[in-house]
């Protein structure tokens, strides 16, 4: 069967899978059967679609921080705050089949596979990007020129480049194969440190390139009010990647705060990206690249990535669910009834609501 | 009821050292006026103890500090490290105060009733006394009066902060105006403690032995404790002026800078122990901006260094010379976080169940003090109110926290928190 | 006769000795400010006094006390140079009559009524102006605190209302029984007074209902805000955090009868329609009645409350001190003297200008604060010596440019809203170089370095470290210590002889001549330093300036 037209401003929920705890990463496998899911538990959680199946792998000691797929092989990433990072049998394992301990020292941050599937690429807070055989975990290459925690990386859609984001708003292209730095691009509007602050707030948070590979946009947010609160503006700055310079700069009507955790370009040339709030509703948004403002919002709880099915009509996004508990001090609760916050993986389709079979 | 002026009969010499020892550092009426027992008021003069609040506004999180609980639902993803009490650990955002854990002592289960900044701060700094319709005083105020200044050539109670100085009346609450605090903006003296560009030390001394001279003729006929207080308050500007270096951060060891950090927390921490060590008798060290509701992981990551580096290195210090039997260090904040993360990848505030670390002057050394549940969050046991940690500094500093009395106006006032008592098992 | 406070029905009697005491006046047979005298010798008997001031003393001590600043040089020498006899009471006469009294004493009673807070929507300036219009002229005092209650007036006249500020209910009654009565019942919100058995909380309360009614509201046509009261219909329920047992009351001043709140028909309670933003006017205004039996002449807790403050602000302490603990527990100094002022006060209908200038031409007054002839020791209470009082911020700002000559270094505010404001934090941080240029500015400066804190009464002279060191190191006053075009060191450095410079440096800085000793270490100084003569008569003027008899007002 072939998908259905892509119309974002007819987009609807169309699958909701639940989890008792916070995660946020969650990506569709290649083939789309799967996804898998990470954060504040520690475990690896899968969901087989098809069978409505679910398992959690055990390996990881901290919270996971990031996933990747392995684009042809059902191998999959994830990666921790300790910088470990486990390669599993997604499908048949409940072990890691390897595992790269110490990787930084320090959190990975963001992981990214080349599009060859050759080199699994890593990066977080010691500020250095590392490049390991995506076959056995050996380290090939350690690229060196951020200052600060890198949040994350892409592959251009060639499969030529690499880039990076950090803290600092600084974005550094390398070339993929020889590993050498062949350009900046300055995002340093999403950084903001006033004078008061006692930390850097914001940086590069996201990236996304456009299919046809002439756009990159990169998500954050801009002007940052305190490094307490950190509430700033969502800003997605849209690069033209041939000069490197900004051609467009987005932004949202709505409330929300914080900086887009995640952007994906579809094929048609929209713009996706997900921000966060604190303590209400925030949303979904979806762009033309050349207007500031979005063609289209969805109200979603606040959330952190956002994965493309393969078949480019779906979206998931793991969304920030309150049990109930929030703000501030305990107000009468018991160690009973305060319970963690969760998560529901919330699946958006990208075309109208097929009507109700004329059946029955 | 107030103390009435009084009148002097000479004005010679000798009597002048006697008027400025009766009249406290900055001058005015005697200090113990308005104390209910005189006799008590003799008890407390403890001229050695000293006491340094580093205090951390907005609260920091217990999660990513004294209190880690890795296997807690509600745990942040930073690891907890060992420290240097056996099975006992921290955050390992802590790893300095880590090694000296044993020099320390960290309870767990404080457990307060206000969840707001705005109330909260003034509740916590002035103990959280019953309602008696009067404005009590912050902390360092209530030491300058009750304990005095250790050096009486300096002032009591000086307040290192960011942003702007001044002398902050405003913490004395119902005490006199002059127990408010020196503050130091940035770290940086009074503006004023400078002579003007061009008049050096000498022309200084030429002119001020000109006002004297002024004031002498003045004096014949007249002996008033204002003027009295007046002239003591120029000599303590003087002797504030003549012992400027105190205050002068450009004199600071490069190494000790490197140790205490060169962020501004450390920078006041180690002008803080330039304090001490000068003789002041309270300093408070404020940090702001800890109020991480959003991102309070990224943040705590690069915060928390920032006040476990220079804590450690003070406690290294005070006890390497000496100082750390006498000298009460406190570090805290308002509340805690909430164990529940929140939307923004933050936490909110928490009084229920929070951590605070003390050290000094009649403090258990590696003591970790309050039970919680498994997961954090709440108090399994006693829970530590903050008028229980006022008992237990005013005596540690050697102050009968039950039986001495402001009076004011008429009132007797309880020093502390009536419904609350010194908690044992953190002192000496 | 003193007026005493009973317990039980302290009420009753309060106002029978009042209603009594206050016909008494048309029986006194002395001008007031010999009866002053005659109290105070007769409180200590037959010991020495302090002799009446000179008159350079003298002449500063009304300067400072009736236009807010020292006399200027020439003042002093004409001051001095007239023989007649009746020059001390034209000159106080004098004073009253200008518009610098009338600046003065509006600036004094504003920080005495506003603590030097900026509450509620009436600019200060608006406000400002009501006190000095008042003060200019015959001001009545009763006329004056009804204005600010009641708070009736339109447009401009409106400012008055400024001390109810923006209608906290409890601090406004907090302020009218501290400011107003002289009782500090703070503290009875939740109890009744632990020590002072007079003061109940139902006193707290009683005034509290008068007020509760009050709140702002905007009349849209020209986007002023008014206080307006709202429509009372019961009692106010109040309970003490001790006993936990619920009272009520209706309006009711300490020592007063309960004001009855009238019980309407529905659709009768209110006398005008609501209109362009204000709500309906209900016909019974509590806060009203408040404004009119306050200020009464015979509710005696207001003109002793009242006699007292313009006594301190005279003398340098009330008759009964502190000033908002009138109470049996911290009788006045003078019971009977106290007695008289309000007595008084309210007989000649709170004639401001009439009380300040019978306190003045009493000798009590006008005394010297040099101790009398073989007295090691006084009791300031006694007044056998005048205290000497601190200068206020302002005083101090105003007294400094004038001695050093550098009014004309004043210039006017800048009212254009885009023009760059001065940097008055940067100013005490150091991050910059600049001097203020602007009245505002320096006062701002001065009131901040040496002002109390907003929300505190300023009282008594508080000397700091801070304070000291600014007078002593700041770099405005250095400034002024220059030479420049006519002020002082730039005349001093223009006169050939030591003995003239002495003499311009003590009258325009002390407001007095030289002694012979002081003429002789100016010139033994001057001499030492004949290499830098215009830095040595910096330090001449800077030292006298820092002295106690430059920051005093004795």
């Amino acid at each position: 069967m072939s998908a259905p037209p892509l119309d974002v401003t007819q987009s609807w929920a169309s699958r909701e899978l639940e989890h008792g705890r916070q995660l946020f990463r969650a990506q569709f496998s290649p083939d789309g059967q799967w996804i898998a899911a990470g954060g504040q538990d520690k475990l690896v959680h899968l969901w087989e679609l098809e069978k409505e199946g679910k398992k959690s792998l055990q390996g990881h000691k901290t919270w996971v921080s990031s996933l990747v797929f392995h684009p042809k092989e059902k191998k999959l990433f994830t990666a921790d705050y300790l910088g470990v990072i486990h390669c599993w049998d997604y499908e048949k394992g409940d072990k890691p089949t390897w595992t790269i301990k110490e990787a930084d020292r320090d959190n990975v941050r963001a992981l990214v596979v080349t599009a060859d599937g050759k080199y699994l690429i890593s990066a977080g807070d010691d500020a250095v990007i590392k490049v390991w055989k995506a076959s056995d975990g050996k380290q090939v290459a350690k690229l060196e020129d951020h200052e600060e925690c890198i949040f994350c990386l892409a592959i251009s859609p060639d499969g030529k480049h690499l880039v990076s984001g950090d803290l600092l708003g600084r974005i550094r292209q390398w070339t993929i194969g020889d590993w050498k730095q062949v350009r900046e691009l300055d995002a340093k509007l999403l950084h903001t440190r006033k004078e008061n602050f006692l930390a850097d707030v914001g940086g590069v948070r996201s990236f996304t390139f456009s299919v046809d590979g002439k756009l990159l946009a990169v998500g954050g947010m801009k002007e940052a009010k305190s490094n307490a609160f950190c509430p700033g503006k969502p800003t997605v700055l849209v690069f033209d990647w041939a000069t490197g310079e900004v051609k467009n700069e987005l932004g949202i009507k709505g409330k929300s705060d914080g900086p887009f955790n995640a952007l994906q370009f579809l094929e048609d040339g929209t713009l996706v990206g997900h921000t966060e709030v604190l303590h209400s509703v925030s949303e979904l948004a979806f762009w033309k690249v050349d207007q500031a403002e979005p063609i289209h919002s969805i109200k979603n709880g606040s959330g952190y990535d956002l994965s493309l099915h393969p078949d480019k009509r779906q979206l998931l996004v793991p969304t920030y669910v309150t049990g109930g508990s929030s703000g501030n001090g305990g107000r009468g609760k018991t160690p009973e009834n305060y319970l963690p916050n969760t998560t529901v993986l919330r699946i958006f389709s990208l075309y109208p609501k097929p009507e109700k079979s004329k059946e029955g | 009821m107030n103390p009435t002026k009084t009148s002097f009969s000479c004005g010679q010499a000798i009597h002048a050292m006697t008027r400025r020892r009766m009249l406290g550092s900055l001058g005015g009426l005697a200090g113990f006026g308005s104390l209910l027992h005189p006799s008590i008021a003799k008890q407390i003069e403890e001229r050695k103890k000293q006491v340094c609040l580093i205090w951390l506004d907005g609260g920091i999180s217990q999660y990513e500090s004294w209190h880690p609980l890795p296997d807690s639902k509600f745990a942040g993803p930073f690891r907890s490290i060992k420290t240097s009490i056996p099975g006992v650990h921290f955050s390992e955002l802590m790893s300095h105060s880590a090694k000296i854990a044993h020099k320390i002592s960290v309870i767990r289960t404080m457990s307060t009733k206000d969840p707001n900044h705005s109330t909260g701060v003034p509740r916590m700094q002035r103990g959280d006394p019953l309602d008696r319709g009067v404005d009590y005083p912050y902390l360092g105020s209530s030491v300058a009066k009750l304990l005095g200044p250790a050096d009486p050539e300096l002032p009591p109670y000086v307040w290192i902060k960011p942003g702007n100085g001044g002398f902050i009346h405003r913490e004395a609450g119902f005490l006199d105006a002059r127990y408010g605090a020196l503050a130091l903006g940035d770290g940086r003296p009074p503006v004023h403690i400078h002579r003007p560009d061009g008049v050096t030390a000498e022309l200084d001394a030429a002119r001020n032995a000109l006002r004297q001279k002024a004031n002498e003729r003045f004096k014949t006929y007249r002996n008033l404790s204002d003027v009295d207080a007046y002239e003591t308050s120029y000599d303590m500007a003087r002797q504030l002026m003549a012992r400027k270096e105190i205050f002068d951060d450009e004199k600071l060891d490069p190494k000790d800078r490197e140790r205490y950090g060169q962020h501004p927390l450390g920078r006041h921490v180690l002008q803080a122990r330039q304090l001490l060590e000068a003789g002041v008798r309270f300093v408070k060290v404020n940090s702001y901006h800890w109020d991480t509701h959003g991102d309070n992981f990224n943040m705590s990551q690069r915060l928390v260094p920032q006040a476990d580096q220079p804590f450690a290195a003070l406690i290294n210090d005070l006890d390497d010379r000496g100082m750390l039997d006498h000298t009460l260090v406190v570090m805290m904040s308002e509340f805690g976080r909430t164990p529940l993360i929140n939307s923004r990848l933050g936490r909110d505030h928490w009084p229920d169940c929070w951590s605070i670390a003390l050290a000094g002057c009649g403090i258990k050394r590696g003591a970790i003090i309050g039970e919680t549940t498994k997961d954090g969050g709440f108090v399994n046991g006693r829970g530590y109110d903050v008028g229980d940690l006022f008992h237990t500094i005013y005596n540690v500093l050697g102050i009968d926290s039950h039986r001495v009395r402001y009076r004011h106006k008429g009132q007797k006032l309880a020093i502390a928190s009536d419904d609350c008592e010194p908690i044992e098992e953190v002192m000496l | 006769m003193s007026v005493t406070f009973h317990r039980g029905s302290f009420g009753k009697i309060l106002w029978i000795f009042a209603t009594m005491t206050w016909g008494c006046h048309l029986f006194a047979e002395k001008p007031l400010h010999r009866e002053i005298d005659k109290l105070i010798k007769a409180k200590v008997g037959e010991v020495p006094f302090a002799e009446v001031a000179d008159d350079a003393t003298f002449l500063r001590r009304v300067s400072l006390d009736l236009t807010g600043n020292i006399p200027t040089a020439k003042e002093v020498t004409v001051f001095l140079n007239d023989k007649s006899v009746s020059k001390r009471s034209d000159l106080i006469d004098r004073f009253l009559k200008g518009k610098e009294f009338a600046d003065y004493w509006a600036e004094r009673l504003s920080v005495m009524l506003l603590e030097r807070l900026d509450l509620g929507k009436v600019p200060r300036e608006e406000w400002e102006v009501f006190l000095r219009e008042s003060l200019y002229g015959k001001p009545k005092w009763d006329d004056m605190v009804r204005q600010m209650i009641e708070a009736k007036g339109e447009g401009e006249a409106r400012a008055a209302m400024k001390f109810l500020g923006k209608a906290d209910h409890h601090l406004m009654t907090e302020n009218v029984s501290r400011l107003l009565l002289g009782m500090d019942l703070t503290c009875a919100k939740c109890h009744d007074h632990p020590s002072v058995k007079e003061w109940k909380q139902s006193h707290y309360w009683g005034l509290f209902a008068y007020l509760n009614q009050t709140k702002q509201a905007t009349r849209k046509k020209e986007g002023a805000t008014y206080l307006v009261e709202g429509l009372a219909t019961k009692k106010v329920e109040f309970e003490s955090v001790f006993d936990l047992v619920k009272m009520t009351t209706g309006p009711r001043l300490p020592g007063g009868v309960e004001v009855e709140i009238p019980q309407f028909e529905k659709g009768e309670e209110f006398e005008k329609e609501a209109e362009d933003g204000l709500p309906a006017v209900p016909k019974f205004r509590p806060r009203e009645i408040l404004a009119n039996d306050l200020t009464a002449k015979e509710y005696d807790l207001f003109a002793r409350n009242s006699a007292n403050r313009i006594w301190f602000i005279l003398m340098g302490r009330g008759l009964s001190h502190p000033l908002d603990e009138m109470h049996s527990k911290n009788p006045p100094s003078h019971p009977d003297l106290l007695a008289l002022l309000a007595r008084e006060f309210a007989g000649h209908g709170f004639d401001l200008k009439w009380l300040i200038r019978e306190i003045m031409l009493s000798e009590t007054y006008q005394r010297s604060s040099r101790l009398p002839e073989g007295s090691a020791k006084v009791e300031p209470t006694s007044y056998r010596v005048v205290t000497p009082k601190g200068l206020t911020p302002e005083h101090l700002l105003r007294a400094v440019l004038r001695a050093t000559g550098n009014v004309g270094e004043i210039k006017p505010t800048d009212t254009d809203p885009e023009a760059e404001k001065f940097d008055r934090k940067g100013y005490f941080m150091g991050s910059h170089d600049e001097l203020p240029s602007s009245l505002d500015d320096m006062k701002a400066i001065f009131v901040q370095t040496f002002g109390d804190p907003p929300g505190q009464a300023e009282v008594d002279f508080s000397p700091g470290v801070n304070k000291s060191l600014f007078l002593m190191n700041d770099r405005l006053i250095q400034h002024w210590l220059k030479p420049r075009s006519g002020n002082l060191i730039d005349r001093l450095g223009k006169l050939n002889k030591d003995s003239e410079v002495a003499r311009e440096l003590y009258l325009c800085v002390l407001s007095r001549l030289p002694e012979e000793e002081e003429r002789d270490w100016v010139t033994a100084y001057l001499s030492e330093n004949a290499h830098r003569s215009e830095g040595a008569q910096g330090d001449l003027v800077w030292a006298l300036l820092n002295s106690a008899e430059f920051r005093f007002n004795h």
